[in-house]
């Protein structure tokens, strides 16, 4: 070891220090990112907040030029597709992740979830462009007559004749979400260990008896997550649900083929307008907060339901 | 008795492939509308042209700016996120234990992270740019998008070094090497299939996402020629054009949906890929 | 070549969360020769093997104490320059790990980030540490493919050459030869009998066999506790302690 090595040594300490810093910085930024975001959405908000915060949320006129921002129907319109899609989406969900986990060949299993996991990744403006070209004249053109005709109930009729609507948004939303279900819930039948599954099967039940009495019995809290999730994913989601609900302001949907304008797509729709009126700028930063927010609860209780079965098991 | 299990076994069967086959044809009627639709408004000049007289209105002209704009908007938020997550996750599986309190801790923020819906970080993004005064720009579209997709090339790039195995790690470096030698020079090769996995999903979900650049990078009839420029990208152009009342101008919608995912697809595809050709110093 | 002084483990304990593996091991390892390190397995050889150079602390939850003595420096001490300590040593691990890189870069990875060589010098360099361990004339003709290409034998006296290339004075084997077919294993074991002139040997085995054929001395550890340290001829011919006698006799499962 002579003096080369030691020069050498010395230089690469000091990249090496240097580095370790650098990325020790990059990885504490993760934390103050999540931070900058909370804070800058609040913040951003809070002339609005402090100004009324019941009038907001629970307002229902939005006339940004008389200062009057109420979010309710907003906020309405994201709850009311978000539930509509997942009342789709899980029965659906549900009945095809059984399908894949208990039924299915293992490879045959693998390959379809593989294609849901690569179709579910196309753009969700691709997913929008399917329910303008397909389900809204669907929905215009067959199932609001049908239904409307069949069934007089309030949820059925509305003078909202273009098809564009809570239901369109609410289907394009199930789709978009399914895959991510089938996979959650796929995953949580699947961990479901083989000799609890043995002993019923020896006891001469139906396949399907084993999974509506053992499976179902056990995966509940894990599907419970699966949709706690899925609700996270599908109230965030903005594009599709902007290009096909309708999206009318002052309108409380009622009717599942009234319009409605869910909070992702008042905040991409308007954001172009609100730079010259302060207050308009901070209830659409609200808007976003209360996304972040929401989505964030959601995820966290879907998470932590997901890790205490993990824990249960071990 | 036996007859009635039978009987609800099959029900519930036939209701289980009632949804499969429910959602496999929704699934596959998206990009049978996207083919149908986007092969009809396909020509030479869609691809290779840019629109004449405004993207609203003027019948004229293609969707270039637009390929091209998501390509550079793509690449440039991918090569941001890259070095970003590349710092995390090296930091967190080599100069710390992968499981030590802090790793998990990055870990967990980097799912919260995920879990984020794009629009907010758009939102993010614009309050930023409010109070620094920056216009719409590709390279504040880049910079939002970045951390749009940073969750998930950092998590794609943590399973793998988190695959690599622990005597590689020790023959490293029992020779002597600094944890920068031994990431750089030994890990990096081993990891490098996904490595590429990584990029290739962020580069994926980065060109199909238009929430977060709505507002940060706008739109434009031009090509990408600056950084400080407004730049067009696919989503973005099937979502104004699809809303002109003008039948030419719908046609540059349908053509970039169809552009879009095929794009999208191919990457999709391609990440799943098993890099054979890469992975040539690989061991396994 | 080789170290310069014996190397002095003093009440080194070594526990993985509440476990503790190694029990307040004293030993005087000699700077000549081949020292064997033996016992049944799950005793904590490897773990003591993986002191010396300190690479235990690449696990999570482990505690060391005591002190370890290496040309005079306690190696254990917070304040050691590891770098400087594992370019002293060469560790072949049970299975050869190969790294990811060509045949040729393996050999002169470990040099290379201590040295900055010119291509030649590397020539040279690679060409010496792999006609040491015989390997030269099979691989010559294809330095630059993948060393995952080759067969298990050839991967275990590659990453020997590879330990060689940075000039340490102590190889450390931790059962080198278990994962080798037979044929390679002899090949191994002669390279570390022509090795044990200039280098420090420390070998862990629980192989009684292989330890009779390469020992100079030898160490036998039960159940993380020293049992016996003495010279091959004596150890084999003449136990002392009543766990050696049963485990030489094959009593203690190997
Ligand atoms: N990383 C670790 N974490 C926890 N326990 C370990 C770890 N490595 C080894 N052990 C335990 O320590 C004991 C000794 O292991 P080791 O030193 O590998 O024994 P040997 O090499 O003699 O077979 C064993 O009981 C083993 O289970
Ligand atoms: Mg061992």
């Amino acid at each position: 070891m002579d003096e080369l090595f030691f020069l050498k040594l010395k230089k690469r300490r000091k990249v090496n220090r240097f580095v370790r810093r650098f990325s020790f910085l990059m990885s504490l930024s993760v934390f103050c990112l999540f931070i900058l975001i909370c804070l800058m959405l609040f913040g951003s908000s809070f002339s609005l907040l402090r100004k009324d915060v019941f009038g907001v949320i629970f307002g229902t006129e939005w006339l940004p030029h008389q200062e009057k921002f109420g979010l309710l129907y907003f906020i309405w319109g994201s709850i009311y597709t978000t539930l509509l899609a997942l009342i789709i989406s899980v029965p659906i969900s549900l009945f095809t992740a059984i399908l894949i986990s208990e039924y299915m060949p293992k490879k045959l299993a693998m390959n379809t979830k593989l294609i849901f996991d690569v179709l579910s990744g196309v753009s969700p403006v691709v997913y929008g462009f399917w329910g303008v070209m397909a389900i809204v004249p669907l929905t215009r053109n067959f199932i609001q007559p049908f239904l409307a005709d069949n069934l007089h109930i309030k949820l059925f009729l509305s003078d909202n004749k273009s098809g564009f609507s809570v239901f369109s948004a609410a289907i394009v939303l199930a789709v978009m979400v399914s895959p991510l279900m089938v996979s959650i819930s796929e995953e949580v039948l699947r961990a479901i260990p083989f000799e609890i599954r043995q002993a019923t099967m020896s006891l001469g039940a139906t396949k399907w008896e084993m999974v509506k009495k053992v499976l179902l019995k056990k995966g509940a809290t894990g599907i419970v997550a699966a949709i706690i999730l899925s609700f996270s994913r599908t109230v965030g989601e903005t594009m599709a649900v902007l290009m096909v609900a309708g999206c009318q302001m002052s309108k409380m949907a009622i009717s599942a083929f009234d319009p409605a304008y869910p909070l992702p797509a008042l905040i991409a729709n308007t954001f172009g307008e609100t730079m010259s009126i302060p207050l308009y700028k901070s209830a659409i930063f609200l808007a976003a907060f209360i996304l972040l927010i929401l989505t964030l609860a959601s995820n966290l209780f879907g998470w932590s339901i997901l890790l205490r079965i993990e824990e249960e098991k071990s | 008795m036996i007859s009635a299990k039978k009987i609800e076994e099959k029900i519930f069967k036939i209701l289980m492939y009632i949804s499969f086959s429910l959602l496999s044809i929704a699934l596959v009627s998206i990009i049978a509308v996207v083919f149908v639709k986007g092969l009809g408004a396909l020509s030479f000049k869609m691809l290779f042209s840019v629109p004449q007289g405004g993207y609203y209105l003027g019948g004229e002209g293609g969707i270039l700016n637009a390929i091209l704009g998501s390509i550079a908007i793509g690449s440039i938020a991918t090569l941001l996120s890259f070095l970003y997550a590349f710092c995390i996750v090296f930091y967190i599986n080599v100069y710390r234990f992968s499981k030590s309190q802090f790793s998990r801790s990055v870990r967990f923020f980097l799912d919260i992270l995920w879990g984020i819906p794009s629009i907010v970080y758009g939102a993010f993004g614009f309050g930023i740019m409010l109070i620094f005064k920056i216009p719409a720009s590709l390279l504040a579209g880049a910079l939002t998008l970045s951390f749009v997709i940073l969750p998930i090339m950092a998590r794609t790039m943590d399973e793998t070094l988190r695959m690599i195995p622990f005597e590689m790690k020790q023959a490293a470096y029992s020779l002597g090497a600094t944890r920068f030698e031994i990431s750089y020079k030994v890990i990096i090769k081993q990891a490098f299939p996904g490595l590429l996995t990584a990029i290739l999903l962020a580069f994926g979900r980065g060109i199909g996402d238009a929430a977060s650049i709505l507002m940060t990078a706008s739109y434009t009839d031009s090509l990408p020629t600056s950084l400080l420029r407004p730049v067009a990208t696919l989503p973005l152009c099937v979502f104004f054009q699809l809303s002109t009342p003008f039948k030419e101008v719908q046609e540059r919608g349908y053509a970039a949906a169809f552009v879009l995912t095929i794009l999208m697809l191919l990457v999709s595809l391609l990440a799943r890929l098993s890099f054979k050709s890469f992975s040539k110093y690989v061991v396994k | 070549m080789g170290a310069k002084q014996p190397i002095k483990i003093e009440n080194l304990s070594v526990s993985y969360g509440n476990q503790k593996v190694l029990k307040s091991i004293n030993l005087e390892i000699p700077e000549k020769g081949i020292t064997v390190i033996l016992g049944p397995s799950g005793c904590g050889k490897s773990t003591l093997l993986k002191c010396f150079n300190r690479i235990i602390e690449l696990e999570e939850n482990v505690e060391v104490e005591g002190k370890l003595f290496v040309d005079g420096e306690d190696v254990l001490h917070p304040k050691t320059d590891l770098i400087v300590l594992r370019k002293k040593m060469g560790l072949l691990l049970q299975k050869p790990q190969v790294l990811p890189m060509s045949i040729y870069d393996n050999v002169a990875f470990g040099a290379k980030i201590h040295k900055n060589m010119k291509k030649k010098e590397a020539d040279e360099l690679v060409e010496k540490e792999l006609r040491k361990v015989n390997l030269w004339d099979e691989v010559k003709e294809r330095l630059k493919s993948p060393a995952d290409k080759l067969s298990i034998g050839q991967q275990q006296r590659l990453c020997l050459a590879r330990g060689l290339a940075v000039e340490p004075e102590i190889i450390l084997g931790d059962e080198p030869t278990s994962a080798l077919d037979p044929l390679s294993a002899e090949v191994i074991e002669k390279q570390f009998l022509n090795l044990k002139e200039n280098y420090t040997i420390i070998l862990v085995t629980h192989m009684l066999r292989q330890a009779k054929r390469l020992a100079d001395f030898v160490a036998f550890i039960y159940l993380g506790e020293l049992v016996e340290f003495n010279s091959a001829a004596e150890f084999f011919s003449n136990p002392k302690d009543e766990r050696t006698k049963r485990y030489l006799s094959g009593l203690i499962a190997g």
